[in-house]
Parts: C-alpha cells; structure tokens; sequence
C-alpha cells in the first residue's frame, strides 16, 4: 500500500483536519506503515454472507427532553435558544 | 499493619455494614490516599469531593447491599452529571455533562460514593495511558513503565491503593491489559450487558463498560449493581442476570479448558509463557480438564480490530465541531474553518491518526477491501469462537506478550502499540466476556495477567473460574503486597 501527500490531503479534508504542511510527511508515514500492515487481511478467504441484524428496537415512549439551559451550558458561544458560529452564507 | 484501603471493596462493605467503620472515612481515606500519592501516579484527571459528600448525606436513601457504601472511582469518559469528564483530551477538557451515564445512576442508587474520575489514553485511543492531555499515568510497581491502557488511571489506581474499586471500559483490552500490567483483577463483560448509554463512544460495537478491583469477588459484586437491560442503549440485551457475586462457587471441577498454541508462541516473553501455563495447571490441579485447542484466526485480528475500531472512531468523532460543545479554535472566518481548526488544535496526534484511518477505510474505493472485508472477517472469527466453545467452558491465554514496557517506548510507533493488543482483540470483536487475573511476577518485577475468556454470555462461568484461582493461590495478594 502506498500513501502519498495527496492521499492524506484528501483525507484530512474528508476528515476536517487541518494538517499542517510540516507534519504531513509524518502523518504519510504512520498511514502507510499501519495500512501495510492492513493490507494482510486481503489474504483471508471471505466467508460469504451478510452480517445478521440483531438490532431490537425499543418501544417509542415520550420522554422529557433535556434541559435547554443545560445542553447549551458547555456551548463556547451562545444566545439564549443556540449556540453561535461565524458566519454561514456569503 | 493493614490499612483501611488493603482491604477489598467487599471487606469494606461489610465493615461498613457491621459498624466497624463508615462510609464517610473510606471516602475519606481514598482522597488521602489520592494526595498523598497521585502526584507520581497521575491516575485522577479530577476528585470528585462535592458529588461524594452529597451521595454520603442521603446514603440512607440507596438501596442495601454489599458494597454499599464503598467508594468508586470512574474512568473519564463516562458521564457523571454535573462533574467534568474530559476523555483526558483537550476536546472537551472543560465539558460538564448534563446527565449520568446509566452506570453512574445504578452505582448512585446502590450508594457507591464517587470518589473521581481517572485518567486514560485520550478518548480511549492506546494501550498505555500515554496518550492523554493531562500527562502520562505511571505503573505503580515501576514508575518508569507504564500502567497499560486506556483504562490505565483505573488498573494504577486500584493497584496505588489510590481507589478501592473502578470503572473502566474495553474496546480492544483497555480494561484487561492494563489490569494485567498493573496486577490487578479487571472484567470486560459480554457486549450489551452493560448499557454504554453515557459512555463516550469510541467504536460503539466494541466498547463495554467493566470492573477493575482488588479481585474477582468485587468484580462480580460490582457487576450485580451495573448490569442489566437499558432501553437507551440499543446493543443492550434483553437477558436475565443472576446475581454474579451469589454465582461464585470456586469449584472447577469437570470444566474444559481450551489452551490455544497460538497465544503461546513466538513473540510472547518465557516469564508470560511460564506464569500463565502455570495458572492453566492450577486449573487442572482443582479438577478442571485442559485441552488443546486452535484459533486459526490469530494472524487477522489485529487489522481487522483497528480497521473495525478505527471506522467506527471517525463516524463517532465527528460529532466534535466546536459548535454544541467541546474545544472551539478562535480567530477563524468561516463554518469550515471552525470545524477544521477546532478538531485540529482539540485532538491529539494518536487521536488524529485513527480518525485519518477510519476516513480511509471507508472512503470511496477502500470501502470493500477494508471495512467490508473486515466485517467479514469478524464473521468468521465469530464463528470460529462458536465451534471451540461448543467443547470448553473457556480459554487460558496470557493478556498480553509482555509486562507494562517503559514510559515512552510506544509513542513514536503506533504499529508496535497495536501488536500488543493481539490476545486481547478477539474478545471484543466476538463480543465475548474476557477476565485478567494477576498470575505471578516476570524477572523483571513486572506483573503478569492470564485471561480467561468465555462464550457470549458465559460472565458468570468465568467469574466463577477466576474467583477458583483466587481462592487456591494468592498471586492477586502477593502483587499488591496484601499477602
């Protein structure tokens, strides 16, 4: 498995990680070897078959919301009803 | 002399219970213990004094049982309302939750005070407890190793006598692993017997919430007050729960234990070797019967675990924006911006490096040749457990192929760290019940674990065979110096 700059370029936008140009050549690094080593399991004959659902659903009770003031106590930035971010639309 | 904290959870219950002493001076004893002793062992990332005295003053009002009273220490990244709980990651270094994890209100309801909350590898990623924003936890047998992880501050805690009891949670080994090196008795329960409801997700079909503590005895107690069904938690099961701690016999007669070759060739120290084939003939000594078994799997659980775990890590984190709650960067101009800089500047670089992973293992193109296949592996290695478990009640193999390494020797190589979680991966990826028992020392004074692991289900089976060993031998008392 090879893994270049612009692998992790993409994948750090994928991800919404600013990698600074400095550390990319580590980062490239790091993947390729643990990916390498990843690539093993491609020898591995596949068994067939689907992952069986086990999920069980629960009832679908009303139940209290959180508190409002509560939620919006660990927001960085907030009006009284939601948290604040930089501007969205240009 | 003994000390109030050499005693076991249970002891103190009882003592409690009888009179001898109270709930108020253990709690006491433990936040002594924790400033007299944390400063080299850095195991809490906080105590929690206010929410213990306010559990103390309406003690009267929980439910009797063993251990109530007994004060507990939890991992930091399950919620405790009102308390900070930080994953030991500057992501959320100051994030209150609003709410208790549902192990938080049973063990609240059952009158276990909290004592604080422990450190570990930031947001679960590692297994020696390096990984943190608030600093290295150190072994307490050897400061210069470390105690394993990521339940690290828990197993160091317990060991220290810093706690009485904790919490921790296992994912790939994070609550048996850093028992073992740490020499103390750590249980990952099977997959949804535990509600994570509250536990911080790292990868959501593998986590689970255990005890670590002084032995097997406490541990089962402590699962008589978390386990069982919860609605909010999905993966929970629906199962009927014996009492565990009522379920220990100590007898092993007519039990087959498998001994799979796998876990005990090259690559596994002679002391780890040794110690726990050891323990595999104390088991035959008390009329258990071994029997040779394979695991054909060995050689894939580590890719498939990391690629699983890893996955899942990158869906699971991006809830971290710097928008609802959580480190926000300042200084930025757009949405996009915030986002990228907040996780940036709020992840550490293991942290990093798993999300990087897991976005490439299900990136378009990779998707079927990682995850799907992974996913697909984990089948087989299910099945596989299936078949050996249909002739033995459990499996003997070491927890790890080494005792605790030395403080920074994994740092700089991420791949050497993910090899040391070879024995106990397979457990999590099956979802199976895994036990690690102290079970003698290596040359080098370290530790040594055996894990026993059980069918899905099987926790009150393997309890009970660990809790035999603990009552034939005295590893698990010698190593903390209670012998």
């Amino acid at each position: 498995m090879t893994v270049d700059r612009d692998t992790v370029t993409y994948l750090s936008k994928l991800a919404k990680l600013n990698i600074k140009s400095d550390e990319i050549e580590q980062a490239t690094a790091r993947l390729e070897k643990i990916l390498g080593y990843m690539e093993s399991l491609k020898a591995v004959e596949p068994t067939g078959g689907d992952p069986e659902a086990t999920l069980a659903l629960r009832d679908d009770v009303v139940l209290p919301s959180a508190d409002k003031d509560e939620l919006l106590a660990n927001c960085a930035e907030r009006t009284y009803f939601a948290p604040v971010v930089p501007k969205v639309v240009e | 002399m003994m000390g109030l904290l050499d005693h076991t959870a249970l002891e103190l219950g009882a003592m409690i219970a009888r009179g001898e002493t109270t709930s108020a001076e253990v709690t006491d004893a433990v936040f002594a213990a924790i400033a007299a002793k944390d400063k080299d062992i850095n195991a809490y990332i906080g105590v929690s004094k206010e929410l213990a005295a306010v559990q103390l003053a309406a003690l009267d009002k929980a439910a009797d049982g063993p251990l109530k009273g007994v004060p507990i220490s939890i991992k930091d990244n399950i919620c405790t309302n009102g308390v900070k709980t930080t994953c030991a990651s500057a992501m959320l270094a100051d994030f209150v939750p609003p709410y208790d994890a549902a192990v938080i209100e049973k063990i609240k309801a059952a009158g276990l005070p909290v004592a604080g909350k422990l450190n570990m590898d930031e947001f679960a990623m590692g297994s020696t407890s390096e990984t943190s924003h608030f600093g290295a936890v150190k072994n307490p047998h050897d400061l210069t190793r470390v105690p394993g992880g990521s339940s690290g501050g828990a197993a160091a805690a317990v060991a220290a006598g810093e706690a009485v009891c904790a919490l921790g949670s296992d994912t790939g080994g994070s609550i048996r692993q850093p028992a073992s090196y740490c020499g103390v008795t750590g249980f990952k329960p099977t997959y949804g017997y535990v509600s994570r409801y509250g536990l911080v997700a790292y990868a959501s079909s593998l986590d689970q919430i255990g005890p670590v503590a002084k032995d097997v005895a406490d541990c089962a107690a402590i699962m008589d007050v978390i386990a069982g069904h919860d609605g909010r938690d999905s993966t929970s099961l629906r199962v009927k729960h014996p009492s565990y701690l009522a379920s220990l016999t100590g007898d092993v007669k007519g039990r087959t234990i498998g001994v799979p070759e796998e876990c005990f060739g090259d690559g596994v120290d002679e002391d780890v070797k040794r110690a726990v084939l050891d323990c595999a003939k104390t088991y035959e000594s008390l009329g258990a019967k071994l029997l040779p078994v394979k695991l054909d799997f060995m050689q894939s659980v580590i890719p498939t675990y990391y690629i699983i775990a890893t996955a899942e890590a990158s869906s699971n984190l991006s809830r971290y924006d710097g928008v609802k709650y959580g480190f926000r960067a300042d200084k930025v101009n757009s949405i996009d911006d915030l986002y990228a800089e907040s996780r940036s500047q709020g992840f550490g670089d293991e942290v990093k490096t798993r999300i990087l992973l897991g976005a490439f293992v299900l990136s378009s193109g990779y998707y079927d040749a990682y995850y799907k296949k992974a996913k697909n592996v984990q089948r087989r290695i299910i099945a596989e457990f299936g078949e050996v478990f249909k002739r033995c009640d459990a499996l003997i193999c070491p927890v790890a192929p080494s005792t605790a390494p030395k403080l920074g020797e994994s740092l700089c190589d991420s791949m050497s760290m993910y090899l040391s979680d070879i024995f106990t991966v397979p457990v999590n990826l099956a979802g199976l019940p895994g036990l690690s028992i102290p079970c003698g020392t290596a040359k080098n004074g370290m530790p040594i674990g055996a894990q026993l692991i059980g069918a899905r289900g099987a926790d009150a089976t393997l309890l009970d065979l660990g809790f035999a060993y603990q009552r034939a031998t005295d590893h698990h008392r010698v190593i903390a110096g209670r012998a």
